[in-house]
């Protein structure tokens, strides 16, 4: 029946391949493990049992903390093993509604033919909500109050009003969760309401310890020439130091691994086989300084850290 | 790391919501719920029925902290409820303890109950003794003996709460527990011959002490008559007060009374529980004479005599100072002994009425004593020669002698110091130096008088108490040092194997002295400031401290610390705090302080002052009284001080010149 329903065809057509079919996996440990080894995560066990904790209560979650360490792709693939579809990810701007987040009218087919299905094209929410996998709310500060709201009303229910069509939508599985995103130190950008955190399960991020760290880059930053302990060493000291700084753009886990995998490139490009702390300083302006202002900050860290000079 | 049980976790979680919200924080119904669920899902996920607390803390976090809430609060909150649970379960515990002895006994809540209905056989008897007596001792029975009631059930949860909450986790340990009971549970555990804890009777007041010792003499436990008379034995030497009569009627049935316990018992009792008929030992009344004060032995000898048989009476009488006799009245005595006890009665009043009115210039004292004088002199003319041991006419004579001198010497146009010196030389040194002071404040040459004779009395009291200034030299047999030459040539002579004999000079300490001159601690400071003259020259600073510290800076002579004593009255609060931090603005390193540590002025703690004049490398020595505060003087122990304890003021001028020497 649900084949038949003209709004469902048309979800199915847009956003199938998109989310693939897979197997959930619903056991926490279990899917720490896949997060590593398929995923290149490390995740805390403790925050994948936390997640699925919430979702099995139709809780959606907040994951909040600095730039960087990980908040969207771990959300992803966490929501990916909850249901076994890959999420749609809806990121945030600030004149979203709900036309542009639950489905609009093609205005020249609704003027033809009326505020019909035929006419109706479904958005990301409706999508996520028709195909029972996850949606990830990226950077919710970024949206204003109403859109906030209109979340919360489709995360507590767990269905979506489309008035013009009469009709009601409404989540068939578990399959369908919510995790929202957020940096609360990140400029230009809304506050959360109160009424908006108490539905959420808020679960803080940061930056990992040294060791995890480590391995993480080691995870993540590709193949090619071998990046040695005391590289790898240099990487953590010189991120660490910056985040002490006072530069505006605090380095997260995601430049530590995009560092080592720039400095790779560059040692396969100048064709040597192990990564030497000069591929490191060629790469790093361009990924640790993300404004003018930053650069002297980053020079003189790396100065400091192991006596590098930038040309 | 410490594992919550997960159900007792959620059970915990409105209690912990209900301290967020007191603690400010606005926190929702639903948050709560979530918080519920959440961590029951959590905990299905990990597989596990317990969680460690920091993961609870984890998980409450991501629910509750919306805005402001910080983990350490939560945290916080969460070790409240968890202890709060707890509590109740202590609290259950206890009730269903309460039920079982209730069942036991056969009783109800609020219906009466009867120590005398406890019938059964011997080990049922006992068994339902012990179960009353905790009942009891909780509060769950009350009322009167024989009319004994059960509390209601209502009462019983709000006993069981309240044990709970100090900490008991079950009936039995409350009950063990002095804290929680009366001085009848204890009576009567000591009748039911139960166990009682040693470490509960340091606790037990002196009056509840005495009553357990005294109920487990007459129950024949003694076991428990030996702890108790231990405790008592301990606290009588320690100087605190207990009533003399049961304090020695314990120690009696506990085998344990020495003269000691005996001697202060008399001091701290200052007589009493001497009745007539009862035993008094006069070598301790003797002895207990030697460590009070004036007034203080003069009670305890009139009560001690009215109490003693014959013998008694005239072994004490021969012993006694006879100027100590003034307050006594009625003895065993018959006869002309009797006469004669009366006779030096008011020869020792026109003494002492002599010295009042010297001190205060009072005429009506100089009336009083002129009245004693010729109420003693009529005895005497009547009686023959008497005697009492020591105690004979002529004592009595001497007295009346020294009563008339006071009264010329009070009088004297030109007196002689060298007679007042001798007239007063009779009379003990406090004494003395209390008549001197007198004759000191009346002004003009009797300045100079008074001066002059406490040097002289000083040198004599120091020779009758064997308090000698240290000597000069000391021998050695190897150097260095000076050759002493006529030594050496005599260990030629002898042939001795080493014949050399070397002389070294001593030197006393530079010492800094603060001395309590409040009214309880008076002979106490005249012997030790007196003695301390005999080294006028190592004392650096004098403190003399009542309400306020008045300092003396030396060097001193003699004559600057006889005229210190003189002119010091001696009464007032105490403020050790402040006596302690000026004399230890001093360049001597030793500061001696005697006083009864009773800091009666809110002005600091005494134990910082010490602390504080510790750190600027001075070395304090306490000498204190018998009777002192003992929880400074704990306190000053505690911290590494050195405190020595002194039973009379002769003791604490021995002190004193050894803190010299040392």
């Amino acid at each position: 029946m649900e084949g038949r329903d003209p709004i469902v065809e048309k979800v199915y057509q847009t956003y199938l391949d998109l989310v693939g079919d897979g197997k959930p996996v619903r056991d926490p440990k279990e899917a720490t493990r896949i997060l590593e080894e398929r995923f290149k995560l490390i995740v805390d066990e403790r925050v994948v049992a936390l997640t699925f904790a919430a979702f099995m209560n139709g809780r959606p979650v907040l994951f909040e903390g600095p730039p960087g360490t990980g908040k969207t792709e771990v959300g992803e693939a966490i929501l990916e093993l909850w249901s076994g579809r890959k999420p749609l990810v809806l990121p945030c701007s600030d004149n979203y509604d709900e036309y542009k987040v639950i489905g609009d009218f093609h205005p020249l087919m609704a003027m033809k033919k009326g505020f019909n299905e035929e006419s109706f094209t479904p958005r990301t929410i409706l999508a996520a909500m028709i195909l029972d996998t996850g949606l990830l709310v990226d950077e919710i500060r970024r949206s204003n109050e109403e859109f906030q709201n209109l979340l919360l009303d489709i995360a507590d229910k767990r269905r979506v009003i489309v008035p013009e069509l009469r009709r009601v939508f409404r989540a068939r599985g578990a399959g369908f969760q919510i995790i929202f995103t957020s940096n609360p130190e990140d400029i230009a950008q809304n506050d959360l309401s109160d009424a908006f955190l108490r539905r959420v399960v808020r679960i803080k991020f940061n930056y990992p310890p040294r060791e995890v760290e480590a391995r993480i880059i080691r995870l993540r930053s590709g193949d090619g020439p071998s990046l040695g302990r005391s590289v790898e060493s240099l990487i953590l000291d010189v991120i660490n130091e910056l985040r002490r700084t006072s530069i505006t753009h605090k380095p997260g886990t995601a430049e530590a691994v995009l560092w080592a995998r720039m400095a790779r490139s560059i040692a396969r490009l100048k064709g040597r086989s192990v990564v030497s702390p000069e591929d490191l300083v060629e790469a790093a302006l361009s990924v640790l300084a993300k404004r003018v202002e930053d650069e002297d900050t980053v020079l003189k860290v790396l100065k400091g850290a192991a006596g590098l000079e930038v040309a | 790391m410490r594992l919550l049980d997960v159900n007792e976790l959620v059970e915990s979680i409105p209690d912990l919501v209900d301290r967020l919200r007191g603690m400010g924080y606005s926190i929702g119904t639903s948050q709560a719920v979530d918080a519920v669920r959440i961590i029951e899902s959590y905990s299905c996920l990990r597989g596990a029925s317990k969680i460690s607390e920091d993961e609870a803390v984890f998980v409450l976090e991501s629910v509750l902290a919306v805005r402001g809430v910080s983990r350490s609060d939560i945290s916080e909150a969460l070790r409240h409820s968890l202890a709060g649970r707890r509590v109740r379960e202590r609290a259950e515990k206890i009730l269903e303890d309460i039920e079982e002895r209730l069942s036991l006994l056969g009783a109800k809540p609020g219906l009466r109950v009867s120590k005398k209905s406890l019938g059964g056989r011997k080990r049922e008897k006992k068994e339902k003794l012990r179960a009353y007596l905790e009942l009891r001792k909780i509060g769950a029975i009350r009322g009167k003996s024989g009319a004994e009631r059960v509390v209601d059930a209502h009462t019983l949860r709000g006993v069981a709460w309240r044990l709970a909450k100090e900490g008991y986790e079950s009936l039995e340990e409350a009950a063990r527990s002095v804290k929680a009971g009366s001085r009848d549970y204890m009576l009567m555990e000591a009748e039911a011959r139960l166990e009682v804890d040693p470490e509960s009777l340091s606790r037990l007041d002196g009056k509840r002490l005495l009553k357990l010792g005294e109920a487990a003499s007459r129950k024949g436990n003694y076991k428990l008559l030996r702890m108790v008379g231990e405790e008592v034995s301990r606290r009588v030497l320690a100087g605190r007060r207990l009533d003399p009569h049961q304090a020695r009627f314990i120690l009696e049935k506990a085998g344990l009374l020495t003269p000691d316990h005996d001697k202060m018992l008399y001091m701290t009792g200052q007589g009493r529980g001497i009745d007539r008929g009862s035993r008094v030992d006069v070598d301790s009344i003797l002895g207990a004479v030697d460590g009070m004060g004036e007034e203080e032995a003069a009670n305890l000898l009139s009560k001690a005599l009215k109490a003693l048989g014959e013998d008694d009476a005239r072994k004490l009488l021969s012993q006694v100072d006879p100027s100590l006799l003034w307050r006594v009245r009625r003895t065993s005595l018959r006869g002309r002994e009797a006469e004669l006890v009366k006779a030096t009665s008011y020869a020792a009043n026109a003494v002492r009425e002599a010295m009042l009115y010297l001190e205060s210039g009072d005429p009506a004292r100089a009336d009083m004593a002129r009245d004693y004088i010729n109420r003693s002199r009529g005895i005497l003319t009547r009686l023959d020669d008497v005697g009492i041991g020591r105690l004979n006419n002529g004592v009595a004579e001497d007295l009346l002698e020294v009563a008339s001198s006071i009264l010329g010497i009070a009088s004297m146009d030109s007196p002689s110091p060298g007679e007042v010196s001798r007239i007063l030389g009779v009379l003990g040194f406090e004494r003395a130096v209390r008549v001197l002071r007198g004759l000191y404040r009346t002004g003009g040459e009797w300045r100079s008088i008074a001066e002059w004779a406490l040097e002289r009395l000083i040198y004599m009291a120091s020779s009758r108490e064997g308090l000698r200034p240290l000597p000069k030299w000391r021998l050695y047999d190897t150097g260095p040092g000076r050759v002493d030459v006529r030594r050496s040539v005599y260990g030629v002579l002898r042939r001795s194997p080493r014949p050399l004999v070397y002389r070294r000079r001593l030197r006393s300490n530079l010492v800094s002295l603060a001395l309590d001159v409040s009214g309880s601690m008076e002979s106490y400071s005249i012997w030790a400031l007196g003695m301390a003259s005999m080294f006028a020259r190592s004392l650096d600073r004098v403190v003399l401290f009542a309400s306020r510290p008045t300092v003396y800076q030396g060097p001193f002579g003699r004559r600057d610390i006889a005229r210190i004593l003189l002119s010091t009255s001696f009464r007032g609060y105490t403020d050790i705090y402040s006596g302690i931090l000026e004399a230890s603005k001093t360049r001597a390193r030793r500061v001696i302080i005697i006083s009864d540590l009773a800091q009666t002025i809110d002005a600091g703690d005494p134990l910082e002052a010490a602390l504080s004049a510790s750190r600027m490398g001075k070395k304090l020595v306490f000498i204190v009284p018998l009777r002192h505060d003992e929880e400074l003087r704990t306190r000053l122990e505690d911290s590494g001080f050195n405190i020595a304890i002194v039973s009379n003021a002769r003791q604490a001028a021995r002190q004193v010149l050894r803190a010299f020497s040392r």
